[in-house]
């Protein structure tokens, strides 16, 4: 077993509105794991990862807070003041900022880094991870493929070196081609020393790179277990895997 | 008859430059915010009257104040957006221009209740003076201001495309949850950005002042040819608003050389019809249309 | 929308403290004159200059005992805001709550247009001297009175002028704002220039919203006309001096129909406002005198002591108002408490019947309501100061003339 883990969530409850999304979520992410949350469309997966950030309103169903990240709550706190504190969200649909170059793009993620010297190393690294983003510095996002969007986007929240990085849906639309790479430079991400938390629709992908996993169904938990063990569970393998 | 077109032409240009100017203000403050702001030419005659005011009891060279209206502006745009505006950012425009002509009645009225509607002007030793070439006249005062607005745009421009804080007021502009997570305080950047768009609306009241005369009720004017310039170069796109000046001014002016005065309002006008029938997002096309 | 509330509160609050201001009297021994003009707004500083005038006659009457020697004159004033609609509101709650005996006229075409209107439906006199418009006089009333001169005619001293220079111009050209004020200014000043048959090679109304005037002014340049005539206000006249500078447009003379005359002309424009000419219908040199104020000197002298500055002709003209309606009252030996309709016909019959020489000039109605008796008067600016030049039997200054260029100055 690790040390205490990084995050820490304990009977998140979520609303939109009335509408009650999330009831009593607990999950938890260990320093240095992959955890996928896997689960059909609806089931409160960006959520889970807008409770976190700060976008979506959360409390928990016990007492204490919803949400701890390294044993501090994040309960209340504004979507700035999470990035601030070392976590980083690749959003879905990767959401680059469409009207500004590649290069603006990556600045920006690194917005809280007011070290120009910095701001230019950390750009070469992520700039080195995906060569691609190389080549279109200058290109307007929105003239980028689905695909290099996605990498710029992943690019963009490393700008901001984070320890504690969340993915939602990176593959969303993408050719398995780029699925792969996309995955590839994830787990490279990951063996660097960062903390990954991924939702994913690609059950198996997710699965086969994640130390650990979570199903999320109808806001609820429904099972947990390895990467390993979940890839092998008859009620994954009949809901999610099956050909 | 050829020298007047030309002469003509060059008055167009020059008074476009104004236009230009605080237009990018207006532009800047809708590409951002989503909010028409009504009370735009109000800006601009605040910044006159602070002018104004500093070379009758200080004896200020106008040109010396425009930091002055600068700083003034930027404060009270600034303030404007953190108090009022910043609660109908995101809400259906109507919102917004209740709120925005709110401010216009009330600046507008409270400018006529402290300076009275009298018109004023200012007269300095260079006043009217004028660069003379072959039976054309460059007014100094329109060619430097002319220039300083060029150099304005230019330089917002460059800190829109080329600073982290300009890119924060872009990503704001396209994606405000997004670019909170990336850590932008989007509430800061609004009144920024509010407040820069008025402290350039400030310095080009104060460059008008040395042309023109001044008085509280300026404003509503200036804020439908704000209208006219960003629709004819594109809502919220900033070169466009250099385009959109041009254009107005030079069409007015042209076309008052060529038919009258009275006409040249109305082809402005109508030319503004055309734009938004059938190219709402400029002539560039480079707008941000609702 | 919280903001959005509280400044209609302020708002609201600005208003009632600006209407709460005068309340009515009930002395019998006293005559009470009712007044709705602008203080505030638009015209709020013309309309406070009319009060000033009725305010000095008042005070002046009162000093010598009051209309007749013996009956003080109290006046209610009303604040209009500059809007035509609440100046006829005005008048009414005058007639009818206040139960004024007299009425004085407002300041602006618009507000005493409407106002006038109510005035006439109750029969009550109404006197003003601060409206020009011919349209006044179109309307067929028999209670509406007006001091200065149709807004056409105004104008004529700066055609005049010109007319008796030697050697005479030949050419005008003549622009002016498209408001009805000073484009009735253009329509006068066309019908004298055709009369003394200059030659107008341009003639452009333009809109009052136009912001360049640079090439509005180079066309009338290209026709290089000797005379420039501008139907004015203060803001157009400012406008188009700068204007001229910047095109460098040096005809042999300017003249405005009306703002010079307004002292922040001066204070504006500095050296570059002389050599402007100025159409106007009095000043303190002219050899005019009357009863209440006496001559046209001691007139400029007293408002000098009272307000610190000198009067310009549109209060002299609400100031002649108040007297040829005194006089008409104390002619006809109307008494406090007793005047009722059929005195107010007999003052209506009676200023259309009196012919009276003031201070202000000989006031005398035609059957319309407007004054009859008007020399055309013109005034330059020389060194900083208006001075009459013209005619010349009452001129203080020979007129300078022709302007030197821009350039030479």
């Amino acid at each position: 077993m690790h040390d205490a883990p990084l995050l820490n969530i304990n009977g998140l409850e979520a609303f939109y509105g009335d509408v009650q999304v999330l009831w009593g979520v607990s999950l938890e992410v260990n320093p240095g794991e992959i955890v996928a949350v896997i689960g059909p469309n609806g089931a409160g997966k960006s959520t889970l990862l807008g409770c976190i950030m700060g976008l979506v309103k959360s409390r928990s169903s016990g007492s204490g807070p919803a949400v701890l990240y390294q044993g501090e709550a994040l309960d209340g706190q504004k979507p700035e003041e999470v990035v601030a504190g070392g976590i980083a969200l690749v959003p879905e649909g990767a959401r680059v900022f469409p009207e500004m170059t590649c290069l603006d793009n990556l600045l920006l993620g690194a917005y809280l880094n007011k070290d120009r010297q910095q701001r230019q190393e950390v750009l070469e690294q992520v700039l080195g991870m995906f060569p691609r983003l190389k080549e279109r510095v200058n290109q307007p996002a929105k003239t980028m493929s689905g695909g290099e969007r996605q990498m710029l986007a992943i690019g963009r929240a490393l700008m901001s070196r984070p320890d504690f990085l969340l993915l939602d849906e990176p593959s969303l639309g993408l050719h398995p081609l780029m699925t792969s790479t996309i995955f590839e430079g994830i787990q490279s991400i990951n063996q660097q020393g960062l903390t990954v938390l991924l939702v994913e629709q690609k059950v198996t992908f997710a699965l086969k790179m994640s130390d650990r996993g979570y199903v999320l169904e109808q806001g609820r938990v429904k099972l947990s277990a390895s990467g390993e063990e979940l890839m092998h569970d008859s009620y994954v393998k009949e809901a999610y895997l099956a050909v | 008859m050829s020298m007047l077109i030309i002469q003509s032409l060059i008055n167009g240009i020059l008074m476009g430059g104004i236009y230009a100017l605080y237009s990018a203000g207006f532009s800047l403050i809708f590409g951002v915010m989503g909010v028409v702001n009504i009370a735009h030419g109000d800006l601009l005659m605040l910044g006159a009257f602070i002018t104004f005011w500093m070379f009758i009891g200080l004896g200020l060279d106008p040109f010396l104040t425009l930091p002055f209206s600068v700083a003034g502006l930027f404060v009270l745009g600034y303030l404007m957006q953190r108090l009022a505006i910043n609660r109908v950012v995101g809400a259906p425009p109507i919102m917004s221009y209740i709120l925005t002509f709110g401010m216009h009645l009330m600046i507008s009225n409270l400018a006529l209740v402290a300076w009275t509607a009298d018109p004023r002007a200012v007269t300095t030793a260079y006043s009217g003076a004028n660069l003379a070439f072959l039976g054309l006249t460059l007014p100094w005062i329109k060619l430097i201001t002319f220039l300083i607005s060029l150099g304005v745009i230019g330089l917002l421009y460059w800190l829109l495309n080329h600073s982290q804080t300009g890119r924060a007021i872009q990503a704001t502009a396209q994606d405000r949850e997004m670019a909170r997570l990336t850590g932008i305080k989007v509430d800061r950047i609004y009144a920024l950005t509010f407040g820069l768009g008025a402290a350039i609306t400030g310095l080009a009241g104060s460059m008008v002042v040395a042309f023109q005369d001044v008085e509280p009720g300026m404003g509503l004017p200036y804020t439908i040819i704000a209208f006219c310039v960003v629709v004819l170069g594109g809502m919220g796109y900033i070169p466009g608003a250099l385009i959109g000046g041009l254009i107005l001014g030079i069409v007015g002016s042209v076309s008052t050389m060529l038919f009258t005065s009275g006409w040249s309002i109305a082809i402005t006008f109508f030319l503004l019809y055309l734009m938004l029938l059938f190219r709402p997002a400029g002539i560039t096309g480079k707008g941000i249309v609702e | 929308m919280k903001l959005k509330k509280a400044s209609i509160v302020v708002m609201a609050l600005a208003l009632a403290l600006t209407l709460g201001t005068a309340a009515p009297s009930l002395a019998a021994k006293d005559f009470t004159f009712g007044c709705a003009v602008p203080l505030t707004g638009l015209f709020g500083k013309a309309g406070n200059l009319v009060k000033d005038a009725y305010t000095l006659w008042m005070e002046t009457v009162n000093a010598k005992g009051g209309i007749a020697g013996k009956y003080k004159v109290r006046i209610i004033f009303y604040d209009d805001r500059s809007n035509p609609q609440t100046s006829a509101k005005l008048v009414e709650k005058l007639i009818t709550k206040d139960k004024v005996d007299f009425l004085l006229g407002s300041y602006g075409s618009s507000q005493v247009m409407a106002a006038s209107a109510a005035a006439e439906r109750h029969k009550f006199p109404y006197i003003s001297g601060g409206a020009a418009s011919n349209k006044l006089y179109e309307r067929g009333f028999k209670y509406y009175f007006g001091t200065l001169g149709k807004a056409t005619e105004e104008v004529r001293g700066n055609v005049d002028v010109f007319n008796a220079m030697k050697p005479k111009p030949k050419t005008v050209a003549i622009v002016g704002s498209n408001i009805p004020f000073t484009a009735l200014a253009c329509v006068g000043y066309k019908k004298y220039a055709e009369k003394y048959g200059f030659k107008i090679v341009h003639y452009e109304l333009f809109p009052i919203k136009l912001k360049d005037y640079n090439t509005m002014l180079l066309k009338a340049k290209s026709k290089n006309p000797d005379i420039l005539l501008v139907g004015s206000h203060l803001g157009v006249a400012l406008r188009v001096m700068k204007a001229m500078k910047e095109i460098d447009f040096n005809p042999k003379a300017v003249a405005f129909s009306y703002g010079p005359t307004v002292p922040a002309f001066v204070e504006a424009l500095k050296s570059d406002a002389n050599y402007v000419f100025a159409a106007s219908e009095w000043t303190p040199a002219l050899p005019y005198k009357g009863p209440v104020f006496g001559t046209a000197k001691q007139f400029h002298d007293r408002y000098i002591k009272r307000f610190g500055r000198a009067p310009d002709y549109v209060e002299a003209a609400s100031a002649g108002g108040c007297v040829v309606q005194q006089v008409a009252i104390e002619q006809l030996g109307l008494k406090p408490g007793k005047v009722g309709k059929a005195e107010r016909v007999k003052l209506m019959e009676k200023l259309h019947a009196l012919d009276l020489n003031t201070f202000y000039g000989p006031i005398h109605f035609d059957k319309d309501g407007a004054n009859r008796e008007h020399p055309p008067l013109a005034v330059q600016v020389q060194n900083g100061k208006l001075v009459t030049v013209y005619p010349a039997k009452w001129a203080e200054k020979a007129p300078m003339y022709p302007m030197p260029a821009w350039k030479n100055r």
